[in-house]
């Protein structure tokens, strides 16, 4: 797809994950190993979890979910395509769908109360006992997409599974999750492409904007979301910043939709956060002057921060729209120059080769 | 502390070392391990916050600290650490 077809984008949610002209698959290996990534982190951190969750918390009793996984379809795998490239595309566009239906399970559910503390203590985010497993995947290519494509349908069967078993039990309204994931697909990138477009021109809108960010970005029409303080890091000469968040992956992710797959990776917070100039550089291919001072933001629940990436030099005559369109969701992280493509999946697998 | 207990007992500008261990069962637990017992300047202050355990009720005043990530990882580290980090786990450096 083209850049300029603006009207285009609800087709293709978390587009950023992989943007238009990037998806060079000259390295297989690595577009898996973003994929395997990714999967994992929502399956373990965003399904599972929330899974758990409802089910500690008596929303969706254990036997309600079985009932509604023997009454579901069953999902069956589709034939894979021949072509390993095709195949591979495939699993990305599944994944991105799988990602908004889990997503959209964080509705609200019955919104009586509960005799229970709700504190992360309380709910165990902290217990070594709770910690939870990763799964590991055949090395030989083949295999390895094979058992991704298995672990995929696994959690594509769990995700309809539960939202029918709450639709069923009367706690969720038939409908709602659709609501939601239309709404979920709104979200993204390109909001942050247009507040750094409109910081650019409006000088004035930039200091409201460093001040209350929240706040200020409904002078979009961008819905300002509601997870904590927006934090805004703005580039200049002298300094360039990064945004990690090394405890979890806190994310402004109500405002901008979902960062880079490698955003929530262990490889990228370690190294980030101890070397952020080597990083940049191995990882990223960005390189920068020595005089540069690098701000490595540390994200929490409590501040969610957003880079607002230099201008380019040279573009002093395009309008806010063809400004947007030089922000990629990488420079909102700080780990590519507003209008340079961003490094491939594929170099950015290999230089945190070992820690992903 | 009951006329800062809003706006917190440092500010900007402050030399602040983060507390080695939590102090209370119920302090937030979310404060970098790398910081700890660190020397941090104080360059944003918000005053008291919705709590970010249950995301509803107000918490003790943050703030914005940076950090020279050389005095944390060692002399090739040459770039700043910016993190978030409550009232409760800080003492004036």
């Amino acid at each position: 797809m083209s850049g300029n077809h603006e009207d285009h984008d609800h087709d293709h949610e978390h587009e950023h994950e992989h943007p238009p002209g990037h998806m060079h698959l000259q390295d297989p290996d690595a577009n898996v190993a973003a994929i395997v990534s990714d999967l994992e982190y929502f399956r373990r951190k965003r399904l599972e979890a929330r899974l758990l969750y409802m089910v500690r918390r008596g929303y969706l009793p254990f036997a309600n979910l079985l009932q509604a996984g023997k009454e579901n379809p069953v999902l069956e795998q589709t034939i894979p395509a021949e072509d390993l490239d095709d195949r591979i595309k495939a699993l990305q566009e599944r994944l991105n769908s799988l990602v908004t239906g889990i997503l959209s399970l964080q509705i609200p559910i019955r919104a009586g109360s509960i005799a229970i503390e709700d504190t992360r203590f309380e709910r165990g985010d902290y217990d070594e006992r709770l910690r939870l497993a990763k799964r590991i995947y055949p090395v030989p290519l083949l295999e390895r997409i094979s058992s991704v494509e298995q672990a995929m349908l696994e959690s594509e069967f769990l995700v309809a599974t539960i939202q029918r078993a709450l639709i069923k039990s009367g706690d969720v309204a038939a409908g709602a999750f659709d609501e939601r994931i239309d709404a979920l697909k709104s979200i993204g990138w390109r909001n942050g492409a247009r507040i750094v477009a409109r910081a650019w021109v409006d000088p004035e809108f930039k200091q409201r904007l460093i001040t209350q960010g929240r706040e200020t970005v409904r002078e979009l029409d961008i819905p300002p979301g509601k997870l904590g303080i927006l934090g805004i890091a703005e580039n200049t000469d002298s300094v360039h910043n990064v945004v990690v968040c090394t405890l979890c992956s806190c994310y402004p992710h109500d405002l901008l939709g979902n960062p880079p797959w490698w955003y929530r990776t262990d490889g990228y917070k370690e190294r980030v956060i101890a070397d952020a100039r080597g990083m940049l550089d191995e990882a990223f291919n960005l390189k920068l002057r020595d005089g540069v001072e690098i701000r490595v933001h540390d994200s929490t629940s409590d501040v969610r921060w957003m880079v607002i990436p230099q201008r380019p030099t040279g573009t002093e005559n395009l309008s806010e729209e063809e400004l947007a369109n030089l922000v990629t969701p990488e420079s909102l992280v700080g780990t590519a120059l507003a209008g340079q493509t961003p490094a491939s999946a594929a170099s950015v697998a290999h230089g945190l080769d070992g820690v992903l | 502390m009951q006329e800062t207990a809003e706006i917190g007992r440092f500010a900007v500008g402050d030399l602040v070392r983060v507390r080695t261990s939590p102090t209370t069962p119920t302090i937030n637990p979310r404060t970098p391990p790398y910081a700890l017992g660190h020397v941090g300047t104080v360059i944003k202050s918000y005053g008291i916050i919705v709590n970010p355990q249950d995301h509803h009720l107000p918490y003790k005043p943050l703030y914005t600290l940076s950090f020279k990530a050389s005095e944390i990882w060692g002399p090739k580290a040459t770039h700043v650490v910016v993190a978030e980090v409550h009232d409760e786990w800080l003492d004036l450096a």
